[in-house]
């Protein structure tokens, strides 16, 4: 007759978390005459549509998987991301959530050389025998080529005129588990951990955080903050070249890894009724491995701007970030609006601005649509460059990866959901994002400065999904 | 000088959370946030993917909680 | 509207008791308005979920007969919290088992049910039995659904939320002995209360102090069956069908809404013997009578 052993006011806790969730479902339609009971053949609907949906997660388990379909134009990079995910919350309002996503890229990316005239070649280690040939870095229309009294193959690759470099045989395959288990201490506290890793052949991360949330104000206000410890291992196809020496085909040196320290700190804040406030500061410590081993930088004729040589990129060892995040989701009649908004400085002199916003409408009792806009903008890293004039003294980092170069972005989207009752929902979201930049740099030598440098994307995807409530 | 900050970032919390106690809700107004349509994260799934390309593209990261879970993709 | 002291008592019977809601302001208007608001608000969920009334929810549900019944969003919600509180109980706390109503009647005769009588109604308790798939509830033919357990706790919140939405005096609302204050009284005083327990022929009365929160008291000494010298009390165990042995006289537990003291003091009751251990253990303000 006993209730099973339990910690000292588990049933206590429990149960003011299921009185204030009551509440809140009900509070408003205190007010409201009883509604009208339909036939009891229909399903559904009797107060509203299932996207008013406010039932709690508790005692439920969640299970969400979904695509992406990823394409970028003129033949770059491609992907098909499948993830499924499971939440299973008990009614204590402890829960255990986990993550598995595979993730599947091809196509061409940009080696960071300049374009020229005259076709280009790029040399780079030949497959070893025995391996798998589909690795990043040279495949498709490479060559194999033995470097004549050493006996040593290399592969190489040859670019048309006029055409902005890029490596055609990337093909990249990785899993990654995520598991995030979070207790409630009390009605106000909840800690949550974590623990994720990330595969591939090339590059391995793994990582953990612990964070603290701390209710006031009658639920109005959470404190959070949360630190967050990876450690990742690069362990690139051909081995790890040397930063800012000249490409070639010959094994390179051993692997590296980093690791990054991050902290959260971060207030939610009812301001109203209607509107929701979310600020957060991060901070993160980056140390170690930061270079992209297969990027390239061309070392130019300071009068035609032909490529005279190219060397491997190099970029710092260290990096501190930190961002300023801010989001609103505010209600507006039977639409939400959300706005949201973030700061982002970092060491390598990059800082960017973005803004997002996006409103969900309802169009009828199971169908909303959500059309989304995100602009960002980016400045360059301070060592970032298109390019390096022959003849100038070596700096100590170099890169010309666009992604780390001035550009601004904009993605436009569409999210339409479809509910089959009040617990599952069918979702897909279209986007079209496009990163433009400055063609080329003032004083760009010969060729270079009426060529198109700037290397940024523009993709288009495709994700759906479905999610079901089990309870 | 390093004191002086603390207490100041000390005094700065404390002010925000006595004017957030300014600010908000009794508990039966809490009906529109309850709503599925107004939590932060409405679709965690989408919001991977999303975070995920801007990750491999741009050159910022983060912001919104943890960037755990890296990849080599940038 | 009478006056005790110098406060306003609004006065009224509803949901089987004698229910009061005592306002501190010296606005006179406004003490009737939110004694008036609370009546409303009781009578509204008396209609809604009584069970001897042929237009409530409660009658819809146990005369559907095994059909499924779409609910809206109020009765789910409170469903969802039953749910929550079976779960939490492991199955103690049983909003289907109203149906032992039927054979045990506890009037202080000897008409004890036999073991087979007790056999045969208890395939139709247990909120396993039922299939809640919100909107929809779908209960076997001959089961019940009962929110005698929870109604007027739940009336007791709701009438006081519904006045703090519109007033801040410091209100006392009390649906036969369920009560919750808004907060303290004017000038940061604590509300007084007494609780009284009935043995027999001897009243004893409790004095308790509040600022905040709820008090309920469970039990009723005058309710048990006696045959051959063993007293049977009237707090049925859902999962076998039987009294709880040696539950205490009362118990009134303090919490800060009605509805988790009602179910704090539910269970500690069907722990029987060990009511004591159980809410020192939850570490709940609570009196005990044996």
């Amino acid at each position: 007759m006993q209730l099973r052993k339990r910690k000292k006011g588990q049933v206590r806790r429990t149960l003011g978390l299921v009185t204030a969730n009551l509440f809140v479902a009900t509070g408003a339609y205190a007010q409201t005459a009883p509604a009208p009971q339909p036939p009891a053949s229909q399903v559904g609907d009797s107060s509203g549509s299932v996207l008013d949906d406010t039932t709690s997660d508790l005692s439920t388990t969640v299970l969400d998987s979904s695509i992406l379909f990823y394409q970028e134009k003129g033949g770059r990079v491609q992907a098909i991301e499948p993830v499924a995910r499971l939440k299973i919350t008990g009614f204590t309002g402890d829960s255990l959530s986990l993550k598995a996503t595979y993730d599947s890229l091809t196509g061409a990316t940009p080696n960071g050389a300049t374009p020229w005239k005259d076709p280009q070649t790029f040399t780079v280690p030949a497959t070893p025998p025995g391996e798998e040939a589909s690795v990043t870095g040279a495949s498709g229309n490479t060559q194999i080529i033995t470097i004549p009294g050493t006996g040593t193959q290399v592969a190489q690759y040859t670019i048309a005129p006029d055409r902005l470099p890029v490596d055609s045989g990337f093909k990249d395959r990785r899993y990654a588990l995520d598991m995030s288990y979070g207790r409630q201490l009390s009605t106000d506290t909840r800690l949550t951990f974590g623990l994720d890793g990330s595969f591939e052949r090339d590059y391995r991360s793994y990582s953990t955080n612990v964070s603290l949330a701390q209710d006031f104000n009658d639920h109005n206000t959470t404190l959070s903050v949360g630190v967050n410890y990876e450690y990742d291992q690069s362990k690139p196809h051909f081995g790890t070249p040397t930063p800012l020496t000249e490409m070639n085909g010959l094994p390179k040196g051993p692997n590296d890894n980093k690791s990054v320290l991050s902290f959260v700190a971060g207030i939610t804040q009812v301001m109203n009724r209607r509107w929701l406030l979310e600020l957060n500061y991060s901070v993160g410590f980056n140390k170690g491995y930061q270079t992209d081993p297969y990027k390239i930088i061309s070392v130019v004729d300071s009068v035609t701007g032909g490529p005279v040589k190219y060397l491997y990129e190099g970029r710092p060892r260290s990096r501190t970030r930190q961002s300023v995040y801010l989001a609103n989701k505010i209600a507006i009649g039977p639409t939400v609006t959300d706005l949201s908004g973030r700061y982002y400085h970092d060491s390598w002199g990059i800082d960017s601005i973005t803004g997002e916003v996006s409103e969900y409408v309802p169009i009828t009792s199971r169908i909303y649509v959500e059309p989304q806009f995100r602009y960002y903008h980016q400045t360059a890293a301070n060592f970032f460059n298109y390019y390096l004039l022959d003849g100038q003294t070596l700096p100590d980092f170099a890169s010309a990866d666009s992604r780390l170069g001035r550009f601004s972005a904009k993605t436009f989207g569409l999210k339409l959901g479809f509910k089959i009752s009040s617990d599952g929902e069918f979702y897909i979201q279209a986007q079209d994002y496009k990163q433009s930049g400055a063609a080329t740099v003032p004083g760009a030598p010969g060729y270079l400065a009426t060529a198109n440098l700037f290397a940024g994307v523009h993709a288009q995807s495709v994700m759906a999904g479905f999610t079901y409530t089990f309870r | 000088m390093k004191f002086a900050r603390s207490i100041l970032v000390a005094v700065g919390i404390t002010c925000l959370l006595s004017a957030c106690s300014l600010v908000g809700v009794k508990p039966w107004d809490r009906d529109i946030m309850a709503k599925k349509s107004m939590q932060l994260n409405t679709h965690p799934n989408l919001t991977g993917y999303q975070e995920h390309t801007y990750f491999s593209k741009e050159g910022s990261s983060g912001g919104r909680t943890f960037d755990g879970g890296g990849c080599g993709c940038n | 509207m009478t006056s005790a002291g110098e406060m306003r008592v609004h006065r009224f019977s509803a949901m089987a008791s004698p229910c009061e809601v005592r306002a501190d302001d010296p606005d006179l208007i406004l003490a009737a308005h939110l004694g008036q608001i609370a009546e409303a608000e009781a009578r509204r969920i008396e209609i809604k979920y009584s069970r001897y009334r042929d237009d409530s929810v409660v009658t819809k549900i146990n005369t559907s007969h095994g059909k499924p019944v779409t609910l809206d969003d109020e009765t789910a919600a409170l469903l969802d919290y039953a749910d929550s509180c079976y779960q939490l109980s492991n199955g103690l706390f049983d909003v289907t088992s109203g149906v032992l109503r039927r054979i045990w009647k506890f009037d202080g005769s000897d008409n004890v049910p036999s073991k087979q009588q007790v056999a045969e109604v208890l395939p139709f308790i247990g909120w396993n039995k039922v299939t809640w798939r919100r909107p929809e509830l779908i209960l076997p033919e001959d089961m019940e659904i009962d929110f005698g357990g929870l109604g007027k706790e739940y009336a007791v919140d709701s009438a006081v939320l519904k006045i703090m939405q519109v007033s801040d005096a410091p209100v006392l609302v009390n649906f036969g002995g369920d009560l919750r204050v808004s907060g303290p009284r004017t000038g940061n005083q604590r509300w007084r209360v007494a609780i009284e327990s009935v043995d027999g022929e001897s009243v004893s009365t409790a004095r308790l102090e509040i600022a905040n929160g709820a008090l309920t008291t469970s039990g009723d000494a005058r309710r048990f069956l006696l045959k051959n010298g063993v007293r049977y009390s009237h707090i049925l165990d859902p999962r076998t069908g039987w009294p709880v042995k040696d539950p205490p006289r009362s118990v009134t537990v303090a919490a800060p809404t009605c509805m988790e003291a009602g179910v704090i003091s539910t269970l500690a009751m069907l722990q029987g013997k060990k009511a004591e251990k159980f809410l020192k253990r939850e570490g709940v303000q609570s009196w005990v009578v044996r």
